[in-house]
């Protein structure tokens, strides 16, 4: 592309028909040459032209005979009528009509060239408002000033708008930490009561007075079902477990029974059984001259005596240590 | 009533055309004036002569390439486009490519490389004033970078510039390969453009 736009100037294509390629390194390099190729003869030592050649040229481009003598270097500069056309002394260029000097009154502005040609780039369009600059100048001004208020407002309004909600995320985030916290004080809480549930089971049932009683299933009802009261040595305090249960269908429950040496049962609490969980219970009071206990399957609410069939019956207090 | 052309109505003046610019004095050529031809002509006739018989070994034929040149800017002035080039450029390298014409067409005995170096026999009286000392330091200072260039760069342009041998030719003329010749060329428009920059922008 580089080598293309200058051979084509190489090959003596005239200057001006070196159209630019759309390539921008091309075109860039194109002009370096052209530059420069224009600054390389004035190394050359100057060389006088003959003044016939001189004559010669201006009776071609006027029309005279080639006797005629040249327009001097500064010509005196007025308008004269534009003289007869003879034939020209040059068959390839042919001179069109002309004044033979030129009148400066009209200078047109240096900044706006009036040569017009194919390759020219087109005049810009002149805006009405072109008259009336200062005007414009304000008006554009103010437009400028109105477009940066705006941009500034909507600006700080959109920074307005998320730090509004930053906050409400901040505050989200603080309520949910709040949340977290009561859950894990609630989680905290119940692991404390289990672990002193358990800590209270182990050293219920790892007392040397302490009494176990086995629960044993009753008929086919609940084969798979297993449990033990332990007893402490004060005959007060009792915890149960049981596995095996299982699951309550819907309006019944598990109802605990203390067995005493005389009397009727006495109710010790109804419970629910789920899936694959150990059902555990405890409580610091127990009749008097309990012997044994027994686990029946009751109305939902429970009942005064036993009226359902029964899961699991005791074999009798056991003193394991 | 028509309304009158504020410029036109002035009375014309009489100003010496030897102060207009270059691109001044082609808007006046493109209106058909022979008096500003007359101002360019006398302006760089002695650089394009000089140039055209640089290119033709000294053949006469020199002066009638540059009165074709000069038949040419009458004729189509209006080709001139000042956004690609000064008049100065445009003038050189029509002058060149008329002159590279004549060579290739065998209108001229042949040259030698070594008869292209030798210097231009006649010297041009430089006009006085201040357009001749600018002149003249432009022309000092192109010949200083020309001959700071290294001979095999400086071979490369005047292959180039002088005898109108496209990349391949000169590659094919110096034994060198294609890309050796393309970035010598290139090394050496570089290096005169940015040593002449200032010069550049006096001819724009």
């Amino acid at each position: 592309m580089i080598n293309a736009a200058v051979e084509a100037l190489e090959r003596g294509a005239d200057p001006s028909a070196a159209e630019p390629r759309g390539d921008e390194t091309a075109e860039t390099l194109a002009r370096l040459y052209i530059e420069v190729m224009g600054l390389i003869p004035y190394e050359l030592t100057p060389a006088e032209p003959d003044p016939e050649t001189k004559q010669r040229l201006f009776a071609t481009i006027t029309g005279r005979a080639a006797a005629a003598p040249a327009p001097p270097p500064a010509p005196a500069l007025a308008p004269q009528a534009a003289p007869a056309a003879p034939p020209p002394q040059v068959p390839a260029e042919t001179p069109a009509p002309a004044e033979p000097i030129f009148v400066p009154a009209p200078v047109p502005a240096p900044a706006e060239p009036p040569v017009s040609g194919a390759r020219r780039m087109p005049p810009r369009p002149v805006p009405l408002s072109a008259t009336r600059r200062p005007v414009s100048w304000l008006g554009a001004l103010a437009a400028a000033l109105i477009f940066a208020l705006l941009g500034l407002s909507g600006w700080l309004y959109l920074q307005q708008a998320g730090q509004r909600e930053t906050v409400a995320r901040l505050e989200r985030e603080a309520r949910e930490a709040k949340q977290k916290e009561a859950q894990a004080r609630l989680e905290s809480e119940r692991f404390k009561n289990e672990y002193s549930q358990l800590r209270t089971t182990m050293t219920l049932v790892t007392a040397p007075a302490a009494l176990v009683n086995p629960l044993r299933p009753v008929g086919r009802l609940q084969p798979d079902a297993r449990g033990a009261l332990f007893v402490a040595a004060d005959h007060q305090h009792w915890h149960l477990s049981i596995e095996g249960l299982k699951p309550s269908t819907r309006g019944k429950v598990y109802q605990l029974w203390f067995m005493p040496d005389q009397g009727p049962p006495v109710n010790g609490g109804t419970f629910l059984a789920k899936p694959d969980e150990r059902v555990e219970m405890s409580s610091e009071a127990m009749p008097a001259g309990t012997r044994s206990a027994v686990i029946t399957l009751e109305e939902a609410g429970g009942a005064r005596l036993p009226t359902g069939p029964e899961v699991l019956r005791g074999a009798g207090m056991i003193q394991v240590l | 009533m028509p309304e009158t052309d504020p410029v036109k109505a002035q009375p014309p003046e009489r100003v010496d055309p030897g102060t207009l610019s270059d691109a001044v004095l082609m808007r006046y050529v493109v209106e058909r004036r022979p008096g500003a031809l007359a101002v360019l002509y006398d302006r760089h006739s002695p650089t394009l002569l000089a140039l055209a018989r640089r290119i033709l070994s000294g053949s006469p034929d020199a002066g009638d390439v540059l009165q074709e040149v000069f038949v040419h800017v009458w004729n189509h002035a209006a080709r001139y486009d000042p956004a690609r080039s000064s008049v100065s450029t445009w003038l050189v390298l029509l002058t060149r490519s008329r002159a590279i014409d004549r060579l290739r067409h065998g209108k001229v005995v042949e040259r030698t490389h070594e008869a292209s170096h030798l210097a231009n026999p006649v010297d041009h009286a430089s006009p006085e004033g201040a357009d001749a000392v600018f002149l003249r330091e432009r022309r000092e200072r192109v010949r200083r970078e020309m001959a700071n260039l290294p001979p095999e760069q400086r071979q490369v342009i005047e292959l180039a510039f002088y005898e109108g041998l496209t990349q391949s030719e000169i590659a094919a003329r110096t034994d060198l390969p294609l890309g050796t010749v393309k970035t010598r060329t290139l090394l050496a428009m570089k290096k005169l453009r940015s040593a002449l920059r200032a010069e550049i922008r006096q001819l724009l």
